[in-house]
């Protein structure tokens, strides 16, 4: 466990001590004021709806692009090789990397805190609710980070993991935008699939075992697949 | 002899990893079904609004042929109204969850189609005005 912090260590050292994470950070949340303000001047309510339905297009952008040199950086400078010698597991690895862009990804959610405060001093908002939505935010990034992590355990390549994450995010996307079209039966199979049908229903403020359970599953399958593309690299 | 050593490495490395592939794959599955079967769920609203009293659930769940809720709801309405088409809707998904397959619901915008606002007519179901009164 300790050898999983050293490596959460060291990414949280690169995103302070480069300018990217403040890029990022800035980008996202003058995005995320903008959706947010956007829709509270136009529907005139005290709630936070719309705002959490467009942020898994908003994360569809920025966790790709947060992940993206995780893996396939340590590929391409030879570093993996280095690691790959010291006396951690290749598991450690993994989680160390996905812990350090969960965390990071935590904390411009929580500076979004900003807005339910905003709300209850103008009105009177469903705290249960946004704390649900607030909950159902962090389970989808968990999800999204683990397929960006697989995305960059595939290539050599930082920008070609953001493509390939970004697009695998946008398949999911539109899956799900398409599901009205597909014959009653499918629906039910894609929205249990997908996990951002999981996320629709947890900001009605309802939180199912099935989807907390369907969406931390799908991070972990995604986890296992990335420390599987890693371990490959021992017998090839 | 060295090379052996090495290839044998190789071997035992790779049954390894396909076989806690496979092992924790199936693990993950097994669980997620398993929470998705338990169907225990926790309603942080107010009041509670969407959990559906004992009495509906068990109605729902034993219901004899498949039923399909039409809501006609014209889009574009002012607030509140739009937020009411957004409670219906999560309320119709509550009652799905309950009555599985056999509770189905569609949204209809009957602004669309000058069909759909003569058959409701014909139906009895009449439009109802909204009017919205607000401060300059």
């Amino acid at each position: 466990m300790r050898r999983v912090f050293v490596i959460v260590w060291k990414e949280w050292r690169v995103a302070l001590d480069t300018p990217l994470g403040y890029v990022v950070a800035t980008a996202f949340l003058l995005a995320s004021g903008f959706f947010f303000g956007n829709h509270l001047f136009i529907s005139g309510q005290a709630d936070m709806r719309g705002y959490f339905s467009v942020m898994p297009l908003l994360l569809m952008f920025f966790i790709p692009a947060m992940s993206m040199r995780m893996l396939a950086d340590e590929q391409q400078g030879g570093t993996f090789e280095l690691l790959a010698t010291m006396p951690v597991q290749t598991w450690e690895i993994v989680a160390g990397k996905f812990v350090a862009v969960l965390m990071q990804v935590s904390i411009l959610i929580g500076l979004t805190i900003l807005y339910p405060v905003t709300l209850s001093i103008i009105g009177n908002p469903d705290g249960g609710q946004i704390a649900a939505s607030y909950l159902a935010l962090l389970l989808l990034s968990a999800c999204y980070i683990a397929i960006s992590l697989y995305a960059s355990s595939l290539t050599r390549h930082a920008v070609v993991a953001y493509v390939i994450g970004f697009s695998m995010l946008f398949g999911l996307f539109l899956l799900m935008q398409a599901m009205a079209t597909f014959p009653v039966g499918m629906q039910d199979l894609i929205a249990a699939m997908v996990p951002t049908a999981h996320y629709q229903l947890m900001l009605r403020g309802v939180i199912g075992l099935n989807n907390v359970g369907m969406l931390t599953g799908t991070a972990t399958i995604f986890l296992l697949l990335s420390w599987f593309q890693l371990e490959r690299r021992r017998w090839q | 002899m060295e090379k052996g050593v090495q290839v044998d490495f190789r071997r035992t490395a790779r049954r390894r990893a396909w076989l806690t592939l496979f092992a924790v794959a199936t693990a993950i599955v097994l669980l997620t079904a398993a929470a998705s079967l338990l169907h225990l769920r926790a309603d942080w609203t107010e009041n509670s609004v969407y959990t559906l009293s004992p009495s509906t659930k068990q109605l729902l769940s034993r219901l004899d042929e498949p039923i399909l809720i039409r809501a006609y709801i014209t889009s574009g309405m002012p607030q509140p109204y739009g937020r009411l088409k957004q409670f219906i809707e999560d309320m119709l998904r509550s009652y799905h969850e309950a009555g599985g397959s056999n509770v189905g619901f569609e949204f209809i915008d009957p602004a669309d189609d000058p069909n759909v606002s003569s058959a409701l007519a014909a139906m009895n179901v009449p439009k109802v005005q909204v009017q919205v009164v607000e401060d300059d």
